[in-house]
């Protein structure tokens, strides 16, 4: 199962499906712009540090790693 | 004539306010929303036979009771009962922006969708099937260009008609949930009043997602039923074992995706429009965004002030071109229409004292006022631009960079930069700022940084020093100013810190790229210029009268031409004791004890200041008359720029936090860190051999 990780740490480039979103009062804000477990995602930039900008069907999102580390998701 | 209620209803970046504007074309009346500081926007037009109230509801991305703009918006649909809601749905972003429509036709069935942007979709090849979609959702589905103005008389006529048909509501298929739903409907049956106000299923649902304010709802009306209720909730969460908002969040993304859009929605070219890269990558992107945002800054500055091409061309030996550039600076330019004005009324008036009233006090006042409206549009048109075309949330990644380092977010880019043209904006603005306390701590610091009114007293202190230091004393400022800014927030923020444990966090939505549209950014512009004029505007315009007043009364209250032995010499002779240590001393130390005092209330009085108490009357001059030492006025430059902007900015901080404890905490540390900070760079001035 070594597929199943947290946002921060996949490679750009990849699609994954959110399997669940931790905590923080961020999560009904998420959840409203699409990012909600179920739904997929492309990972479009993400370097290592700095904001992940994540493509939620046609529209792009940055969001800062510490809401990307509360995000589970499986690689596809 | 008959009238009607509509709401104009949508998540950010829609459209909205373009569509609101083209509707109304600019016809609005602005108020508060009842306990709140949103401002309400609407405006009523006549069509056909109607007379069509609109109401700009706030941007949101769902009808929870999440934040503030989300309350206001349940609370309009279910108290105000407007005739209609018109939703507006992103044809570049419909997947996600349908989700506020779903929520909305959950809970009332008068409402009807404009899908925005059908232009800018149609050139992208994305084509909809309108009439699917609205068979499918059992509403009105129109298409509009609010920029090219097409659709919008179709849009208007759909108004009126659905008005006059009853409709379904929505009703989306919640999978293994349905059989909860329908047994807290049941029990919530009872209560005929409540489920005539809201519908019984929306409540269930809503309740199952633990929304609190139907939570409070549910157990004031219904509490000898409250526990059952909460049992099925918690049989619920064990059957679907995840959190229900979660799953009812997904359930509706599901319903939009394969039901309602699916074979409705041809990409016809499905290119990406990838964004350029560059502004993502997390070593290119900080320095990428500090240097768009200086060079844009430096530009308006350079059309407001001359400064500081204009330093730049003297050390280069170009004096007339430097003098010439200045001359046909806004700020120059608006000064001499005003000295025109000035005499050719003391010309038909001679010098009386009524005159004097007539020019120094209302004149000046409204001078005071007006001459920012330019310098200040600037900055706000430059910020548009960056905004509308998308280049801000860009910049924001990179600000995010930086500012992480600092306890604050990219989201603070906006009232940061806003700021810099007048603080009253800048604080309004931090209402977009998603973390509390993060806006907290902007509310308390933004006023830290020079507005348009504090450079223009800095110039003066810099043409008055000259030479190197003089060169170097505006940038030096500015960059304490930022500095003060980003070490007070770190340290507020590591105080926070530990009791909250929320760290500052970027989430932000990246629109497409392009070219502005002046339209939009005139909205923008007028938007935020509009708190300046009504707030600052106000209060600077009546400080100015008092203060001439003061100018010219002795304490025995009589007429005086000689400042000298007016009240406000007289109390402004107190303030020796704090000015001594900053090497004021002397018979003139009451002109700058007053000039500061007068500064707490506006900063751009306090040159107004010194020119009449000294009677000299070019602003440089007068100041050069008063004889103060290079480390004197450096420290004065430094005090001048950190300490309290004005009265507005500490009434609109009073009125976005309705805390006087925040609102005086805000002055004494501003007070203080400006006293503290100067008085270090007296001394240290001191030691540099000049």
């Amino acid at each position: 199962m070594e597929n199943i990780t947290s946002l921060d740490t996949v490679e750009e480039g990849r699609t994954v499906t959110i399997l669940e979103i931790h905590g923080g009062g961020w999560r009904r804000r998420l959840y409203q712009m699409g990012i909600l477990p179920g739904s997929h995602l492309e990972v479009v930039f993400n370097r290592g540090t700095g904001p992940i900008i994540v493509r939620v069907g046609n529209a792009e999102i940055s969001l800062g790693r510490g809401i990307a580390r509360k995000i589970l998701v499986k690689v596809e | 004539m008959s009238k009607l209620l509509v709401g104009l209803i949508g998540q950010p970046n829609v459209g909205k306010s373009t569509l609101f504007n083209v509707l109304t074309k600019g016809n609005v009346i602005v108020s508060n929303w009842p306990g709140t500081t949103v401002e309400r926007v609407e405006s009523t037009i006549k069509y056909k036979e109607y007379e069509i109230k609109i109401v700009d509801l706030p941007g949101i991305y769902g009808l929870s009771y999440f934040t503030l703009e989300e309350k206001i918006s349940r609370n309009f649909i279910v108290e105000e009962n407007p005739d209609l809601l018109v939703v507006l749905v992103d044809s570049l972003a419909l997947e996600r922006t349908f989700y506020l429509a779903v929520e909305v036709l959950e809970l009332t069935s008068k409402a009807l969708i404009a899908i925005t942007k059908v232009d800018i979709a149609h050139s992208k090849g994305i084509h909809v099937n309108y009439d699917l979609i609205e068979k499918r959702l059992g509403v009105p589905v129109v298409p509009v260009s609010a920029i090219k103005g097409s659709g919008v008389e179709e849009l208007l006529d759909k108004i009126i008609e659905k008005t006059r048909i009853q409709g379904r509501l929505l009703r989306i298929d919640y999978g293994e949930l349905e059989p909860f739903i329908t047994g807290i409907e049941d029990v919530l049956r009872v209560d005929r009043e409540l489920v005539s106000k809201y519908p019984a299923r929306w409540l269930a649902l809503k309740f199952l997602e633990g929304d609190e304010e139907v939570e409070k709802l549910v157990k004031e009306k219904l509490s000898d039923k409250y526990r059952e209720l909460v049992e099925i909730r918690e049989e619920a969460r064990r059957r679907i074992g995840r959190d229900l908002a979660a799953y009812i969040s997904m359930r509706k993304m599901h319903f939009i995706r394969d039901n309602l859009l699916k074979n409705a929605v041809v990409y016809a070219r499905l290119e990406r429009a990838r964004s350029p890269r560059i502004f993502y990558n997390p070593y290119i992107a900080p320095l990428l965004s500090t240097s768009i945002i200086f060079a844009l800054f430096l530009l308006v500055f350079i059309v407001n002030t001359g400064y500081p091409l204009t330093t730049i061309l003297e050390h280069l030996g170009y004096t007339e071109l430097a003098v010439l550039l200045e001359e046909y600076s806004l700020s120059s330019l608006i000064e001499k229409l005003f000295d025109a004005l000035n005499n050719y009324i003391i010309g038909v008036l001679g010098e009386t004292p009524f005159s004097s009233f007539i020019t120094d006090g209302i004149i000046a006042g409204v001078v005071s006022v007006v001459v920012f409206i330019p310098l200040i549009a600037i900055v706000m048109l430059a910020l548009g631009a960056l905004e509308d075309s998308g280049l801000l949330p860009r910049l924001a990644i990179g600000a995010h960079i930086l500012l992480s380092k600092f306890g604050l977010s990219g989201h603070a880019i906006l009232p940061l930069t806003l700021s810099l043209g007048c603080n009253v904006p800048g604080v309004m603005s931090t209402r977009a700022i998603p973390n509390h306390f993060e806006r907290l701590r902007l509310i308390l610091l933004t006023p830290f940084i020079p507005c348009q009114a504090r450079l223009l007293v800095l110039l003066v202190l810099s043409a008055s020093l000259g030479g190197v230091i003089g060169a170097l004393l505006v940038p030096l400022v500015y960059l304490a100013s930022f500095l003060v800014v980003l070490l007070l927030n770190y340290v507020l923020y590591l105080f926070e810190k530990r009791k909250q444990h929320e760290e500052v966090e970027l989430l932000l939505e990246i629109p497409p790229l392009h070219r502005p549209y002046f339209k939009v950014v005139w909205w923008f512009t007028w938007h935020h210029l509009k708190h300046f004029l009504v707030k600052a505007g106000t209060i600077i315009f009546l400080v100015s009268i008092i203060s001439w007043g003061l100018q010219h009364t002795t304490p025995t209250f009589a007429y005086t031409e000689n400042p000298g032995e007016s009240i406000a010499a007289f109390i402004s002779r107190g303030l020796e004791v704090l000015l001594k240590p900053l090497g004021v001393s002397g018979e003139n130390t009451w002109i700058v004890g007053y000039a500061l005092l007068l500064g707490f209330l506006a900063k751009e009085l306090i040159l107004g200041a010194i020119v009449a108490s000294t009677g000299v009357n070019d602003p440089l001059d007068a100041y050069r008359s008063l004889g103060l030492s290079i480390p004197t006025s450096v420290s004065l430059a430094l005090f001048i720029a950190l300490y309290v902007p004005c009265l507005a900015t500490i009434a609109i901080i009073y009125s976005e936090t309705k805390n006087w404890k925040t609102t005086i905490s805000t002055i004494v540390l501003m007070l203080s860190t400006a006293y503290l900070l100067a008085l270090l760079a007296y001394n240290i001035t001191m030691l540099i051999p000049l």
